[in-house]
């Protein structure tokens, strides 16, 4: 018989073993760890008998019972050695960062950036907002028309995508989209070491990995925001002209109208916040996510998160401050 | 144990290996030395069936290797124990849990029996700190876990890439001794890679690759009458000298 890891764990039948004062594994031709493991065990839980056997196996499992011992104490040590900084002291230190080493900022990264941020975001944008438009205005064609309204499918469908649902759709593609590729792309750099081999290069992490993202994202977002709001308007034209039946023409007109240059401000100036704030959260949770990949795992979940609730909260503050200076 | 016939092995057009022949005998300790890029992880990649030789065969205990007989080569990895150059350990789980891990994979034994057995494959190894994370751990630290996950399942064959580079030479010896001890007492073969002279004294054969081929099969003790170069720089050079 053998007592090995492919025989116990309820497959051997163990009271052949037991005998009245005694184990007895004489005739046990090969034990290995895990048979030893069980043996111990049975010694345990039968401790008035005594274990017999050949010589070379009782002496395996005396070892096998000297490596057994371990220290139970989890000394659970902090292995997070980045300060976690608060979100405005990670803005101090950019700013900081940024005019001492306004030299290592690199023109070429922004261009990256654009194309990685910026051109990679456009289609899904116009994807999402186009489709966002058809569903607004189908919804409200159904009652307009009963009112006999259907002109004012402009209004609705221009100032809520000029105003509200352009930039909001665009916040959140960039929250999704953006922040969790930061916090991913500097979070494993951070794991490997490549941020200190930067730094110790002379060149700040900041500067390299966390500016020219957050800038280049400030100064995009409101692109993004006008295309967005424009694709929407267009799906709305296209359900205007099929559901109510006022033509392209007439409905361009009529936008010029009612959305004008105070509807279209009040989305583009909310537009630079919600990118620094994306680009603020996205690298922040990729510098201070810890040294283990789960870390960097947890951190792309709570930037995804805090930039997607914080861009509707920033536009909740947008909409009370508009309200009360009346635009 | 392991033999290889006339195998030539290629990443694409890429050739790293050109007929290749040895064999691997039981509770044998073999070392695969050679310069960086010679092909030595490539070796362990074939031995584990991780990489298809371009021609030529694998025997593994006298039968023909049969690259579509999945279950057969999985029953093969089975009593194979693995420490790859970059140890590999699963970061978000603890040391000992590293361990436990092959072991709940493939048998049905207990969470108990398996924590028992990690504990002691560790402290085989010499390592206590059992619930540290490997994030954790330094660089020798880390070698001893895998070595010890290397050892859960109680191999027949134990193959290390590289398993003291990054070792300080005193941690480095202990991990040689350790490799002999276990071939000792278990009878397992091991296959290490190794730029280090040093751990060729525990070595009963030592394989040299160099520019694509197997220069050298033999023990040891019969490196210094090697006339090839590359040879001689390695045993005579700065770095040799410690093999007198
Ligand atoms: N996945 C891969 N794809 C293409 N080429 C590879 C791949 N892995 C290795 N190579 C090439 O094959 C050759 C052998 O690589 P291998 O990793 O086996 O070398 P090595 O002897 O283990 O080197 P080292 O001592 O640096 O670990 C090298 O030239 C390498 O560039
Ligand atoms: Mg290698």
């Amino acid at each position: 018989m053998d007592l090995t890891k492919e025989t116990i764990g309820g497959k051997v039948d163990i009271s052949i073993l037991i005998k009245e004062h005694t184990i007895d594994i004489k005739d046990v031709d090969k034990i290995d760890t895990f048979g030893a493991i069980f043996i111990l065990e049975l010694l345990e839980k039968y401790k008035d008998k005594k274990l017999v056997g050949k010589k070379e196996h009782i002496e395996f499992i005396q070892k096998v019972k000297e490596l057994l011992k371990y220290n139970d104490e989890k000394t659970k040590k902090d292995t997070n050695l980045s300060v976690s900084l608060t979100f405005l002291e990670y803005i101090g230190i950019l700013v900081y960062h940024g005019f001492k080493n306004i030299k290592d900022i690199e023109f070429e990264s922004f261009l990256k950036e654009i194309e990685n941020s910026g051109v990679g975001s456009l289609f899904i944008l116009a994807v999402l907002s186009f489709l966002v438009g058809i569903v607004i205005a189908y919804q409200s064609a159904r009652e307009l028309i009963s009112f006999g309204a259907n002109i004012f499918i402009v209004n609705l469908i221009g100032i809520s995508a000029f105003r509200e649902l352009g930039p909001l759709i665009t916040g959140i593609i960039l929250a999704g989209r953006v922040s969790s590729g930061y916090t991913a792309n500097i979070g494993i750099r951070n794991v490997y070491e490549e941020l200190d081999a930067v730094e110790v290069m002379g060149i700040s992490p900041y500067v390299v990995f966390g500016l020219p993202r957050i800038i280049t994202l400030t100064f995009i977002t409101p692109l993004l925001v006008l295309f967005s709001s424009n694709v929407m308007v267009l799906g709305g034209a296209i359900i205007a002209k099929t559901y109510l039946d006022i033509p392209f023409n007439m409905f361009f007109d009529r936008l010029r109208e009612v959305v004008g240059f105070n509807q279209v401000f009040v989305g583009l100036i909310k537009a630079p916040f919600f990118g620094a704030y994306i680009g603020l959260v996205g690298t922040y949770f990729g510098f201070y996510s810890g040294k283990k990949p789960e870390d960097v795992t947890l951190n792309v979940m709570k930037s995804v998160v805090i930039s997607i609730s914080g861009i509707i909260v920033i536009d909740a503050l947008f909409s009370i401050i508009f309200a009360k200076i009346g635009i | 144990m392991i033999e290889f016939r006339n195998v030539y092995s290629s990443y694409g057009n890429y050739i790293v290996h050109e007929d290749i022949s040895f064999k691997i005998e039981k509770s044998e300790i073999v070392a695969i030395v050679g310069g960086s890029g010679a092909g030595k992880s490539t070796l362990v990649k074939l031995m584990l069936f991780l990489l298809k030789p371009k021609s030529g065969e694998i025997f593994f205990d006298s039968q023909k290797i049969d690259y579509n007989d999945e279950k057969k080569i999985q029953r093969i990895r089975d009593r194979i124990g693995v420490v790859f150059q970059f140890n590999a350990l699963f970061n978000s789980i603890t040391s000992v849990e590293n361990v436990m891990y092959p072991v709940l994979k493939k048998t049905s034994l207990s969470k108990d029996i398996a924590f028992k057995n990690a504990v002691v494959k560790l402290n085989m190894v010499g390592f206590k700190n059992i619930w540290a994370y490997p994030g954790e751990l330094s660089g020798g630290m880390k070698k001893k876990v895998a070595l010890a996950r290397a050892l859960a399942l109680e191999p027949d064959i134990l193959i290390l890439d590289e398993p003291t580079s990054g070792l300080d030479p005193i941690s480095a010896d202990e991990f040689d001794s350790l490799i002999k001890s276990i071939r000792d007492s278990l009878g397992t073969t091991v296959v290490m890679v190794t730029h280090d002279i040093a751990s060729l004294k525990i070595v009963d054969r030592v394989l040299i690759l160099y520019d694509k081929k197997l220069i050298f099969n033999g023990s040891p003790s019969l490196l210094k009458a090697q006339n090839h170069p590359w040879i001689q720089s390695f045993i005579n050079g700065q770095r040799g000298h410690c093999y007198d």
